[in-house]
């Protein structure tokens, strides 16, 4: 076997088991199940005995599955180095001929690969919920969706890595949360003070802006929600998107590379 | 210790949601709008009902923010939804405007800013507002945002629309929802029940007077809901009135009387004495309740005139000059005489 594919093979093996674990131990499907209840009640609710009155389904739906998803990434993503030290499963795994950047590009396969888990078990519960509402769906502009999701989700886990590897697991985890929560509060912040703030601060808003990942671009559920009016967004775009994914999620992989590898076992 | 020793608490604990959840009665609620000193008082001695009070409240604000995202497709635009143009009579326009567009026949509104007929073809079936075009965006044009290619890109992927065109107007009846929860999160939420109410008509005056009821059986002294449901009844009046159904008619007529003569008491009791020139006054009295005011007296003195009582009607007009001197419909009301 050739050194690339042995270690292809590897990445292959950690990811999975990040998988079965993920899967095993339950959390996704409770997560799933408590966004699945609060649906539900959403879907029985009666607006004035009106049928076909889908948009507060669809909002709702696709909020609570984003953020579910987003949050049991965030679970998982921290989870998974700290825990590895803590019960020093890290020693026989890096004993073998495995590369820590192998490792780690394992690791966040398998995260990556839990929370597409997550996001199409929810994306089949959306368009069953849209489908019995009796609603009609955008399939173009409900496929970029659920490809920026995943682009988001890439992205979240490699940050999650990095916080991982700077702080304790409860402060990173804490930080995942606060990172994919604020993301939007910090980008029309932003806008907001950028008229009203001094020179020096707007370098710094300027400087915040390309140095924090602006996750909002990662959600096009507002469109799918008014998808009467707009159209799948432009293949440029969805390039763009993917390379500003890429390249974030590069970085941060890389410092954490450098960070994990400096790391004494 | 092993999990299913937990099962019974579980069980208890889902026992429990299930008895308090069934005794949850969202309109037993009373809210934080009230400008009764004592009442105010009273609610604010206790903090847990204060913090709640203050959250539905914002909440309900909020939900009112995301109708209005909801009219313009998605586009985020800074609130312009000015308070004046809440009114009940502003709104009752407003409805009309997409009656019209829905292919329902309008009663006698000219709207000369309202393009119907968009020549865009992606813009085929929605109506088209001049009115507001150069509101900005909250997602600035290219020219305002100082992001780059992420500013390109935001602007891309979200409902985004240059803000000198006219905004796109979409067909109102997915807002119910909104006016739905948010008076169930707070049901002192009166603008809610006025807007909600008017968008509902689109469904069913019926359905729409239910609405109105149901926000006065919650807030009794709330004069704008009397307005409300006296435009909402004027409407009725109108139609049977041009299919010669006399008696119906005056029926509706007599009902909508009745109710711009109560909104008229209401709001002449609460209407601070000091008003300022753009209508504000203390005690959060905003431009919003000084249109709704105007409109429960001009709307009192001219179904007082309808029903036949022109003598009355002056003598209205007369009373309310004192406390409007200056409102053109009343001065014209004299000419009754």
């Amino acid at each position: 076997m050739s050194k690339a594919a042995g270690k292809a093979s590897a990445v292959r093996v950690i990811a999975k088991s990040v998988l079965v674990e993920a899967v095993r131990r339950k959390e996704i499907y409770v997560i799933i199940l408590l966004c699945c209840a609060l649906i539900g009640v959403v879907m029985t609710l009666d607006f004035f005995g009106l049928d076909g009155l889908v948009k507060f389904y669809r909002e709702v739906a696709l909020k609570l599955m984003g953020v579910s998803t987003a949050i049991a990434v965030v679970l998982l993503a921290t989870r998974q180095l700290p825990r590895e030290f803590e019960f020093r499963t890290i020693y026989p795994l890096l004993a073998r001929p495995v590369g820590r950047l192998t490792f780690l590009i394992g690791k966040g396969l398998g995260v990556c690969a839990a929370a597409a888990f997550c996001f199409g078990l929810f994306m089949i519960l959306y368009v069953a919920g849209i489908l019995s509402l009796g609603g009609d769906l955008a399939w173009g502009l409900f496929v970029q969706h659920i490809y920026l999701q995943m682009l988001l989700m890439m992205l979240l886990t490699s940050a999650c890595f990095l916080l991982s590897l700077l702080f304790n697991y409860d402060a990173a985890l804490v930080m995942g949360l606060l990172l994919y929560s604020a993301s939007g509060i910090l980008s029309s912040t932003s806008l907001f003070l950028y008229d009203l703030t001094t020179d020096i601060g707007r370098l710094l808003l300027i400087a915040l802006n390309y140095l924090l990942p602006q996750l909002v671009l990662f959600d096009l559920s507002e469109k799918v929600l008014h998808s009467e009016l707009w159209g799948p967004v432009s293949s440029a775009t969805l390039a763009t998107l993917t390379v500003y994914a890429l390249a974030y999620t590069l970085v941060f992989t890389g410092i954490s590379y450098r960070l994990f590898r400096r790391r004494p076992l | 210790m092993k999990s299913h020793i937990f099962w019974p608490f579980w069980l208890i604990g889902i026992l429990v949601a299930g008895i308090l959840g069934h005794r949850v009665n969202p309109m037993a609620y009373t809210g934080g709008r009230s400008r009764d000193d004592e009442e105010r008082l009273r609610r604010n001695s206790s903090a847990i009902a204060t913090m709640l009070g203050e959250f539905r409240t914002s909440m309900s604000d909020i939900m009112f923010i995301k109708t209005e995202r909801y009219l313009h497709a998605g586009v985020g635009y800074v609130p312009h939804m000015a308070e004046s143009v809440m009114t009940a009579e502003q709104l009752s326009e407003e409805v009309d405007e997409h009656q019209s567009e829905l292919g329902i026949p309008d009663d006698d509104h000219h709207h000369d800013h309202h393009d119907h007929h968009p020549h865009d073809p992606d813009l085929e079936g929605f109506e088209l507002d001049h009115d507001h075009a150069g509101t900005p965006t909250l997602i600035p044009a290219a020219e305002r945002d100082f992001r780059g290619f992420i500013g390109r890109l935001h602007r891309e992927v979200k409902p985004w629309r240059d803000p000198e065109k006219a905004h796109i107007h979409t067909d109102g009846r997915e807002l119910l929802p909104w006016f739905r929860m948010m008076t169930l999160t707070d049901p002192n939420y009166v603008r809610g029940f006025v807007a909600g109410g008017f968008w509902l008509q689109t469904e069913g005056e019926d359905l729409a007077i239910d609405f109105i009821n149901e926000g006065l059986r919650l807030n009794p002294d709330a004069f704008q809901l009397y307005v409300s449901r006296g435009f909402l009844t004027i409407r009725q009046y109108r139609r049977l009135n041009e299919a010669d159904e006399a008696d119906k008619a005056r029926d509706r007529l007599q009902a909508a009387h009745a109710d711009f003569s109560r909104g008229a008491e209401l709001a002449l009791l609460e209407r601070p004495e000091q008003i300022n020139e753009d209508g504000t006054g203390p005690g959060g009295w905003t431009t919003y309740h000084e249109g709704d005011a105007m409109a429960a007296v001009n709307m009192h003195v001219v179904t007082t005139r309808l029903l036949g009582d022109v003598e009355a009607s002056v003598r209205l007009a007369r009373i309310y000059l004192e406390h409007f001197p200056d409102f053109v419909p009343l001065q014209n009301a004299l000419n009754y005489e």
